[in-house]
């Protein structure tokens, strides 16, 4: 709604207002004019009835009189005027003491009005004709049940709205109307018959008076309901309001704020009033002035007039007709009447007219009593709207009435119809000539004080409306005046509109509140009260992660365990394998290499432990030591295959000076092993004396043997059947025959290279006495080089010379070759190569030493034996070949010069007469030898002590010594030295020398070079 | 009388209508006397009517000199139906004004109350 829209409309609705109460009032005068004369027939009527037909005369006379004066004294409303007749009197009298209580009971002034007017009712119909009291009563007693009872109904229902109440009244009303409708009916019908009656008499005298009766009213509704509907709205918001007050009123029990409200509606009232008197004074004096004029006018403009009355008679007849079809219309149904009187002016009158029956009942009442004039005037104020609507169905109620009591004459006394009959004619031929007279004059003073806008508008209406006009001063006044405010107020708007713009605001959006969706409903309506959706979760925070871990490499490893060939382990990864095989390999070798060394070093730590408690429990046990010994250790020769057998030869290696090769010569006892007819030579470490490092054997009876320079990693041996053998100790023992003797496995080692059955012409056809290594060539080799070379050679590929000498002195000479790669399956063209075997011998030159042994010395020892052969040790081109001469077999000892011919020194009876067998300088000491003779005695010789004979002489009874060697190594740190003796049992004894015999002395050089040179 | 009439058109700066003040009131008012209470159709009528009636007591109070007030209240029940309220005015621009307030409820009830000064002319002064 738009709230201008509504401001305007206000405004509106005030300002028609004012219009309409200035109007009104107007009009409430009129009717009260109108219904006095209705009600006032009645009365005199029944007057006239009592009196009696002579009466008339005079009443109408008063009548008349009174009329007239009454018109102008109630414009005037003098109290002076008091100039009633005798018949007004008592209504004089109760009107003034009506005045008094007025002033003595001025607040309690509505409350008794309504019941004084009741009260003026009853007197009034007092007066009246018994029957027609009766009936009034009657009449107004229901009217008046009906009232109470609607008005205890509106009590109840007060707290209702106002609209609902209405439409419950207006129910009610209707009701009542139906039923006042229906009560009038035949009246009516008898109405119509009677004023067709009275017609006939003075036709256009009722006419006349009927048209100015109702004309003025009905121009008035005219223009009434010219206006808008929106006033009739108001008004009836008006009416309901005063009707509540009115309920208020007479209810005993008063609310206090209607209580309030009236007070200040009758303040309201008495302000009108007063003003309204005021008004009225004045057009008190307007009125003479209009009178005059109109007097003047009369005469003057008289045609004037009754061409008027004619154009208002020929308007009156239409009306009549109208109103005639109204009244019947009005019968059946108020709706009806849109049609007859043109729709917009018809409908609001027939829509109030059932409310308007309560309404006009009141009135009625009210105009009836016609001595309260005053109090009517305040209360027609009151109701003003209602009036103008009512005025017309007033006026039809006192036609109504009119015949009703002719009715009832009827009834009562017919003989009496005719007078009646009479008496009205009389009095509406009074009536009319009354308001002809006072048209006449209304009109002219009308036409001076109507205003402007209403006659140029409605001209033609005025002629009618001069009726009501002629008592309304106040509302021409008031309409002036009103007219008066609305052009200044226009002018005023006019002004101000130039200098203020007015434009249409933006629309202001007051409130915008969707509608509840329907998942907010449903959680109102199921969900918890008053609980609101104000959140949603909406899976947002369920947030996906994930993390991703590299993947695990595998990979397939594989171990074996032992391991077999190529390695312990490895995977099927080609290149894996590949690559762990060369580590595999590389790493076995040095694993072995360092087994090898590490596995020796732990054998000899072991070997010594032992040792060391066997030595001292035989040093607890042995007393008989040799003297010059500082200790001794003993070679397990205990061994199964070793049993029986002699020791033959004892022998060391030139450099490694801890290996000792001891051979062993072939036994004749039978034995479980097939050994027993091949000689078997063990290789020892005296370091590990308790078993053979390695066993060597070979089917012929060795005679001699030796080891390779350098390392000893080859044994030469020269047998006796003339053959020269070579072990390469590096070969694997599994490649050789092997026997399990006891708990332990022993490899047999044949030899690697035999020359038997080869090389028949060149080989050794005699014994070989003698196998000796050629020394290497190089011309200023010295001794201590020895060793590098020999690793040299080793390195190099084991090219030496190896040098053999038979008994027949046939010197041969064989080059040691290595091949350079095995061969299993044994090779084609080297015969004596064993299977599998790297070295070889070949044949290189051949010596015939025998030759040379001059004839004489032949001749004297019979055949000459070639027994030892000695290279010397800086010149190879030289060598010694010992012959049987040298070692004297007669047990003396000869001390030769390599550059002399004869001996240095020759000691007999050295030994006793017994032949010597071994004689050998000690390794530490130059000035010390050792000679072991046959007797098994053992002779140790020091020069620088006593170059005459030996220091220490040792005879072993008990077991004989059957080969003797010495040993020791000259190194700083561990110098010893000792010899070592093979005794007949098999047993190998190291004995150490004590450390006189070991630490060498400076002088010993000294001494034998003063031993030579006293030889020379 | 014709033509000598003087107006005064604009109102006085400080006697400007100021709908922050206004609004102010409204909001003091409507909190005042609704907050915690329900909607009662019987009392809802008679409780917009004295709203209306204490404010436009209130801003006629705050000073605005020769405006006139329009207050209109409005209250609805709310039940998931879809309200929307504007409201619009024939006025001068520079002088009228209005304020609004907005009052809700959580159970059930609503309240807008919107304030205007005179959609006519307003101010004047006649000799």
């Amino acid at each position: 709604m738009s709230l201008f829209c509504a401001f305007e409309r206000l405004q509106k609705i005030k300002t028609r207002m004012r219009t309409c109460t200035a109007k009104s009032e107007h009009r409430k005068s009129f009717i009260q004019k109108l219904t006095k004369e209705d009600t006032w027939r009645p009365a005199d009527l029944t007057r006239h009835i009592r009196e009696g037909d002579d009466f008339d005369r005079r009443r109408d006379d008063n009548e008349r009189r009174h009329r007239g004066g009454e018109s102008v004294e109630r414009r005037r409303r003098d109290p002076e005027k008091v100039s009633r007749q005798e018949r007004d009197k008592p209504r004089e009298i109760s009107r003034e003491k009506r005045h008094e209580d007025e002033k003595y009971r001025y607040p309690d002034r509505r409350k008794e009005g309504s019941r004084d007017r009741r009260g003026d009712k009853d007197q009034e119909r007092q007066d009246d004709k018994e029957k027609k009291r009766e009936r009034d009563k009657l009449v107004a007693g229901k009217r008046n049940e009906d009232d109470y009872k609607r008005r205890d109904r509106a009590d109840k229902q007060e707290k209702e709205k106002d609209r609902e109440r209405d439409r419950d009244k207006e129910k009610d009303r209707a009701r009542d109307k139906e039923r006042h409708n229906e009560g009038h009916r035949d009246k009516r019908g008898e109405e119509r018959e009677k004023e067709r009656r009275s017609e006939e008499q003075d036709k256009e005298h009722r006419r006349g008076e009927r048209v100015r009766m109702e004309k003025p009213e009905r121009e008035k509704r005219d223009r009434h309901l010219g206006r808008e509907r929106p006033k009739d709205e108001y008004r009836d918001q008006r009416k309901d309001k005063e009707r509540r007050e009115r309920h208020g009123d007479k209810k005993d029990v008063e609310v206090k704020d209607e209580r309030e409200r009236i007070e200040e509606k009758r303040r309201h009232k008495e302000e009108r009033e007063r003003r309204h008197r005021e008004r009225e004074h004045k057009d008190e004096k307007r009125k003479h002035d209009s009178e005059s004029r109109e007097n003047r006018d009369l005469k003057g403009t008289g045609e004037e007039v009754r061409r008027h009355r004619g154009d208002r008679e020929r308007a009156e007849r239409d009306k009549h007709k109208e109103r005639r079809k109204r009244e019947e219309d009005e019968e059946e149904e108020p709706r009806r009447n849109l049609l007859t009187d043109g729709a917009s002016s018809k409908k609001p009158a027939s829509d109030k007219s059932p409310k308007q029956d309560t309404k006009t009942e009141v009135a009625t009442d009210e105009v009836s009593a016609d001595q309260e004039y005053e109090d009517d005037f305040e209360e027609y104020e009151e109701d003003f709207e209602e009036m103008d609507d009512s005025a017309s169905e007033r006026e039809d109620e006192g036609e109504q009435r009119h015949p009703e009591e002719g009715e009832e004459r009827e009834e009562l006394s017919a003989q009496r119809r005719k007078e009646i009959e009479a008496i009205q004619r009389a009095m509406d031929e009074e009536n009319e000539r009354v308001g002809t007279a006072q048209s006449r004059q209304t009109v002219s003073a009308e036409e001076e004080e109507t205003p402007k806008w209403s006659r140029e508008k409605n001209l033609k209406k005025e002629g009618g409306s001069q009726r009501g006009k002629f008592i309304d001063f106040v509302a021409a006044k008031q309409r002036e005046v009103s007219k008066q405010v609305s052009t200044k107020q226009k002018k005023r708007s006019a002004e101000l509109l130039r200098l203020i713009d007015l434009d249409f605001s933006m629309t202001v959006s007051l409130l915008d509140l969707p509608a509840v969706n329907e998942y907010d409903m449903y959680i109102r309506t199921f969900g918890t009260a008053n609980t609101k959706q104000a959140y949603v979760q909406c899976n947002e925070d369920n947030a996906d992660r994930d993390i991703q871990t590299e993947e695990i490499e595998v990979c397939e490893k594989w171990t074996q365990h032992p391991p077999e060939h190529k390695g312990a382990c490895g995977d099927p990864n080609l290149s894996h394998e590949a690559r762990n095989h060369g580590e595999m390999s590389f790493d076995s070798q040095r694993l072995t290499a360092f087994l090898r060394s590490a596995s020796q070093v732990m054998v000899i730590l072991l070997e010594e432990d032992r040792a060391e408690r066997k030595s001292l429990r035989k040093l607890s046990s042995q007393t008989d030591t040799p003297s010059f010994s500082d200790g001794s250790l003993q070679l397990n020769t205990n061994l199964s295959f070793l049993y029986g057998r002699r020791i033959s030869l004892v022998h060391f290696s030139p450099v490694q000076r801890h290996t000792v090769m001891s051979v062993h010569s072939a036994t004749t006892k039978p034995s479980a092993l097939r050994l027993d007819s091949c000689t078997v030579i063990c290789i020892w470490n005296i370091w590990e004396p308790s078993r053979p490092q390695k066993v060597l054997v070979y089917e012929s009876e060795v005679q001699c043997c030796c080891f390779s320079p350098g390392k000893a990693i080859l044994v030469f041996a020269g047998t006796s059947v003339g053959s020269v053998a070579v072990w390469d100790l590096r070969e694997h023992a599994g490649g050789h025959h092997r026997l399990t003797i006891g708990e332990e496995e022993w490899a047999f080692r044949q030899p690697t290279f035999s020359t038997d059955a080869l090389m028949a012409g060149s080989a050794h056809i005699s014994s070989v006495t003698s196998v000796e290594v050629v020394p290497s060539t190089a011309p200023g080799g010295l001794r201590p080089e020895a060793p590098l070379l020999a690793s040299e050679d080793e390195s190099s590929g084991l090219s030496f010379q190896l040098a053999s000498l038979d008994e027949m002195g046939v010197l041969n000479f064989w080059v040691v070759v290595e091949l350079p790669k095995a061969n299993e399956a044994g090779s084609p063209t080297d015969l004596g190569l064993r299977p599998g075997g790297k070295v070889k011998l070949l044949h290189s030159s051949r010596l015939l030493t025998a030759d040379r042994v001059s004839p004489r010395d032949a001749a004297e020892t019979g055949p000459l034996q070639t027994l030892l052969l000695r290279f010397l040790p800086t010149d190879s081109n030289h060598f010694f070949i010992g012959t049987n001469m040298v070692g004297c077999g007669d047990g003396s000892i000869r001390l030769h010069q390599v550059s002399s011919e004869h001996p240095v020194a020759e000691w007999k009876n050295g030994t006793a007469g017994e032949p010597v067998v071994s004689l050998r300088w000690t390794r530490t000491r130059p000035a010390v030898f050792c000679v072991l003779d046959a007797a098994s005695t053992l002779h140790v010789w020091d020069l620088l002590k006593n170059d005459a004979e030996p220091v220490v002489t040792e005879r072993m009874d008990s077991d004989r010594v059957t080969a003797m060697t010495v040993f020791g190594d000259s190194g700083q740190q561990n110098m010893y030295s000792g010899i070592a003796l093979a005794h007949e049992s098999g047993k190998i004894e190291m004995q150490y020398f004590s450390r006189h015999f070991t630490v060498p002395i400076k002088a010993e050089e000294e001494k034998l070079e003063s031993m030579m040179a006293e030889a020379f | 009388m014709e033509g000598s009439d003087t107006y005064l058109i604009r109102p006085n700066p400080q006697n400007k209508f100021k709908p922050a003040i206004v609004k102010e009131c409204i909001r003091e008012i409507v909190r005042e006397r609704l907050s915690g209470k329900r909607y009662e159709p019987e009392e809802v009528p008679e409780l917009s009517r004295s709203l209306a009636e204490s404010i436009k007591d209130r801003v006629k109070n705050a000073g605005f000199d020769k405006y006139k007030l329009v207050v209109q209240v409005v209250i609805g029940e709310q039940r998931g139906e879809g309200v929307k309220m504007s409201s619009k005015c024939f006025w001068d621009a520079d002088t009228d004004n209005h304020a609004e307030d907005l009052f809700i409820n959580v159970c059930t009830f609503c309240s807008v109350h919107s304030d205007y000064s005179g959609g006519e002319g307003a101010k004047f002064k006649s000799i």
